[in-house]
């Protein structure tokens, strides 16, 4: 099904050179070919469709960018059913490097900040596939820390944290609601296959202090931030801190832990997609506070419930401090939340606002269950 | 069914009156028609025979309505309902004008039944209901003169300070004041009756074991058990030092004053000890003597206080208010005496409050007519006043005979009987408390003479606004005349005792300080005017306690700050240090990043290489 994808994939964006909206007809059909009737990959997928479907806010000539979210998608689909080491480097490169491009589109050219981008995204990835390689060649300890540190600047957890706030900032929000939300999973997904329960101390006790620093320095710095975007670029180092403690617990609550991370990585990602479409498009007040509250971990939204089963698995692997630690966070957190969403006042374009009304609708999952089942069942 | 209509009808009559005075006044008969089933009711209930009613509550705990009917409950309910019913028809006429009249006929009923509820419970759960429905009723009824804005409703002379004391007080300000004061006593006398029910389970006064209770606790467990029940009953009856709340209370109606003085709350106090020495029998237990020793001398010291205070006040109302606690004072060191005495020292102070309800009643509504026909709440009148108010000066006349204790009217016969019992004490106590209590008596007809006196005979002329008041007359001359009947009945009692010799002297004495009192009411000087700022007790009340309250508001105070402090700017501003810091990283120059992130990459290669190659 996924080769079937990718050449639909491709012919579609050879075509669209020529016929533009060939290129979305082409990028949604590949989408559609790798859908799985799994909830969590079926909000995935939702979400790459939000994503390629925002593109066309930017407006440009040529329909070739729709083809990136869908091949970051077809890479992420099929990490999840993979597990042999090269299918997953490659996973891992194909769901990042399309962001590279990403992030260079715009009205006009970001070179500057693709550049910067670019940097931090190329060691990411030397040091994450370096790090790969040595945990199969039996060394687990240096292989971990390198595949944390490259966890850590691909996906942007302080202190190496230093490229989200200037690109988010600065690239297109569009750009930046991708970043921020499809090229997140694989990273952790091969993370948590490989590292999950099998760290030993040194490297155990690096991954929490990696957790709190990022917990602490997205908050702290999202609270005085002016800007939407920048606000939105410490919410997403903090979330990340919050996805990566998850992986400090012990094997037996590990599916637990990773539910938690995956529906928190959702609710990140719907929000983040909802807001950066919000920053470019306008959206309701009501709705932005809904984000907001499910961002914030307001009971029965979507948030809460990532950092209910993060720290429900924290608490049964004797990791009381790291849950209180989340707890403190989730509160320091409300200002800036709140603040965000006072940014925004109504709907300028009918698109926008769709693809926020659905972001809006997925946060406001009250009713966890299938997506927790599916995680577990991802998880075997 | 019974109770029921007892203690609901006054309540229940008295809200058409609530719903609807605005619109017809005399709705007001209502109240009073309630106040009249529940007089018919206790007359009911006196011919009952004694004995305990009981009404399931708190089934779990032993708990229930429990009702009794004997020697003191049958007369205090008939007493309390007929003086209640009495200044019921006075208020109709004398609170015709006023201006929140349903607030005044709901709590003046609430009152009435509350306190019918505190006469007839036996379970002391039950009594507190009343008890509480007391304090509420007072506090609303002392302020119900809320508005502050008419002179005749202070206390005190207006504006007029001594060192840093306000000798002034307004209707509000007493309201809270009493009901503060009682809240007090009212505490460790909740604490007291919870530890009754720890240590007996169960809380009908009649039926606790307090043979078992006291050897339980014994000598000092005993005397803090009975001081903090007691606590309730000397602040309701203003026992010293918690007087001056009954002082102010004179800046509420006079009805309420004449109701809260005679056969209510502070009433209250003195009925439950009582009730509680009725049962406890305090003369078979040797844990109680500290305890009645201070009681006795508590009641005969706060007596004392009460009638010099008296002595040298010129209010109308506050000279009757520390006569009362004068009363009260007796009744209480009169109970006392019971655990020397036995029963009799109980009857005759009950007795005693009977009588004192009548004569103080009756006092006080006389004393309220004068204030609405000279418009002067200080004593004044003279001789002109006297022809015109025939009747109001009758009635004084023969209430402060009967109440000084001048043979042969009714208290005189009281006053020999706690002679009799005072002298049989002396062997124990020897001959202070006779000293004390003769010396009260002397002071007692004496200020009463000063009252009549400088009221009808030799006080100053004062301007008549008299509006041809029919009720007021009547419902104080009946009830002058009740003490006629009791004077009778008393004498049948007591005569043996009436015709000793140190009850006669006693008589002859209090009879010369009376015809003193009368021929020269007034004198002037400093020890005088000390009286009549009640010794600056005051200062306790307005100087001491607001300290201590003072004291936890600025306490208060600074932790508030130290939260506000901490919360609001301390540690927003760490975070917005903290968050600057964290930001001022964004340089937004590339070479700055990959210096900082290449750094911490090899650190940490460096590290994990470390340990991989030694581990």
């Amino acid at each position: 099904m996924e080769i079937l994808a990718l050449i639909v994939l491709t012919m579609g964006t050879a075509l669209s050179l020529r016929w533009k909206r060939l290129g979305v007809i082409a990028g949604i059909a590949s989408i559609l070919l790798v859908l799985r009737f799994e909830p969590l990959l079926l909000i995935v997928t939702l979400i790459a469709l939000m994503n390629l479907i925002s593109l066309d806010l930017i407006g440009r000539k040529y329909g070739t960018v729709f083809a990136l979210p869908a091949l970051m998608l077809i890479a992420t689909v099929h990490a999840f059913y993979t597990s042999d080491l090269p299918s997953l480097i490659v996973c891992f490169i194909v769901a990042s490097v399309p962001t590279y491009a990403l992030v260079l589109i715009s009205e006009d050219l970001k070179t500057k900040t693709a550049i910067k981008y670019v940097t931090f995204m190329v060691t990411a990835t030397i040091l994450f596939v370096l790090g790969l390689i040595l945990i199969y060649e039996n060394f687990k300890l240096f292989g971990s820390f390198l595949l944390l540190t490259g966890l850590a600047l691909e996906v942007g957890i302080a202190p190496l944290h230093e490229w989200v706030p200037d690109v988010f900032s600065e690239a297109d929000p569009i750009s930046a609601s991708i970043i921020a939300s499809l090229a997140k999973f694989v990273p952790f997904l091969i993370a948590f296959r490989v590292l999950g329960g099998e760290m030993d101390f040194l490297s155990l006790t690096f991954l929490i202090a990696l957790a709190v620093i990022s917990m602490f320095v997205g908050n702290i710095g999202g609270l005085t931030s002016n800007e939407p975007s920048r606000i939105l670029a410490y919410s997403t180092i903090a979330n990340m801190g919050y996805v990566i403690s998850a992986l400090a617990v012990n094997p037996l609550s590990l599916p637990v832990a990773f539910a938690g991370a995956f529906i928190q990585l959702l609710a990140n990602s719907v929000g983040k997609v909802g807001f950066f479409t919000a920053i470019k498009g306008g959206a309701n007040r009501l709705l932005s506070f809904i984000l907001s509250f499910s961002m914030i971990g307001v009971p029965p939204l979507l948030g809460f419930w990532g950092k209910f089963f993060i720290a429900t698995s924290l608490l049964k692997s004797n990791l009381t401090f790291l849950a209180i630690i989340l707890v403190v966070n989730s509160v320091m957190s409300v200002p800036y939340y709140v603040r965000l969403a006072r940014f925004f006042d109504r709907g300028r374009s009918a698109l926008a606002s769709a693809v926020v009304g659905v972001c809006v609708l997925i946060s406001l999952t009250i009713y966890p269950n299938p997506i927790y089942y599916s995680c577990l069942s991802v998880w075997r | 069914m019974i109770w029921l209509i007892l203690f609901l009808s006054p309540v229940i009559f008295s809200l058409p009156t609530v719903i609807a005075w605005t619109y017809r006044r005399n709705l007001s008969i209502s109240s009073v028609v309630g106040l009249l089933i529940s007089l018919a009711v206790t007359i009911y209930l006196y011919r009952m025979p004694e004995g305990f009613y009981t009404i399931p509550w708190l089934p779990s705990l032993g708990i229930e309505f429990r009702f009794v009917l004997d020697y003191l409950s049958k007369n205090m309910g008939v007493l309390t309902a007929l003086i209640a019913f009495l200044i019921g028809i006075y208020s109709l006429e004398y609170m015709r004008e006023d201006y929140r009249i349903g607030w005044y006929w709901f709590f003046f009923n609430l009152f009435t039944a509350s306190m019918l509820l505190v006469v007839y419970s036996d379970n002391l759960l039950g009594l507190l209901i009343g008890w509480e429905g007391l304090g509420l009723a007072s506090w609303a009824l002392i302020g119900h003169w809320f508005r502050d804005d008419d002179e005749l409703n202070y206390v005190g002379v207006l504006g007029r300070k001594v060192g840093p004391l306000k000798m002034f007080w307004s209707p509000s300000f007493a309201g809270w004041r009493a009901i503060s004061t009682i809240r007090i006593g009212d505490m460790p006398m909740f604490l007291g009756i919870a530890l009754i029910f720890a240590l007996a389970g169960n809380l009908n006064v009649s039926q606790i074991d307090w043979n078992a209770v006291f050897t339980k606790i014994g000598l000092i467990g005993t005397t803090f058990l009975m001081i903090s029940i007691l606590m309730g009953p000397f602040t309701k009856s203003a026992q010293l030092p918690f007087s001056e709340w009954l002082m102010t209370a004179m800046t509420g109606p006079t009805t309420v004053s004449a109701l809260l003085h005679s056969a209510t709350m502070v009433a209250a106090g003195a009925y439950l000890f009582m009730r509680l020495s009725w049962y406890i029998q305090p003369w078979n237990y040797h844990e109680l003597e500290p305890v009645y020793v201070f009681v006795l001398f508590l009641g005969l010291f706060s007596s004392l206080y009460g009638a010099i205070v008296a002595l040298g006040c010129r209010e109308r109302k506050v000279l009757l208010a520390s006569s009362t606690l004068s009363s009260l004072g007796i009744m209480f060191a009169v109970t006392s005496l019971s655990y020397w005495v036995g029963k009799i020292a109980i009857v005759i102070a009950f007795i005693y409050l009977i009588v004192h309800a009548f004569a103080k009643a009756t006092l006080f509504l006389v004393a309220g007519h004068l204030i609405h026909a000279t418009h002067n709440r200080f004593c004044c009148g003279n001789l002109e006043l006297t022809k015109r108010m025939k009747l109001a000066f009758l009635a004084t006349v023969l209430s402060t005979l009967c109440l000084s204790g001048i043979p042969p009217f009714t208290a005189y016969w009281v006053k020999s009987g706690m002679d009799a019992i005072l002298h049989e004490v002396s062997h124990h106590l020897g001959q202070t408390p006779m000293i004390i209590f003769v010396l009260i008596a002397l002071t007692y007809s004496a200020f009463l003479a000063k009252f009549l006196s400088l009221n009808f005979l030799k006080g100053e002329w004062a301007k008549l606004h008299l509006h041809g008041e029919r009720l007021m007359p009547t419902s104080y001359t009946i009830m002058v005349l009740t003490l006629l009947p009791l004077a009778y009945v008393l004498y049948l009692k007591f005569f043996r005792e009436g015709l000793e010799t140190t009850s006669i002297i006693v008589g002859i004495l209090v009879t010369l300080t009376y015809v003193v009192g009368i021929v020269k009411p007034t004198h002037e000087s400093k020890i005088g005017q000390a009286l009549g700022d009640r010794l600056y007790l005051m200062a306790l009340n307005d100087l001491i306690v607001p300290k201590v309250g003072w004291f936890f508001a600025l306490l208060s105070y600074y932790f508030d700050r130290a939260v506000d402090l901490f919360t609001h700017s301390s540690i927003p501003e760490m975070f917005e240090e903290l968050s600057k810091a964290v930001r001022r990283i964004q340089s937004g120059v590339l070479t700055r990043y990959v210096r900082i992130v290449i750094g911490i990459v090899f650190a940490i290669i460096l590290i994990a290489g470390w340990f991989e190659w030694r581990f």
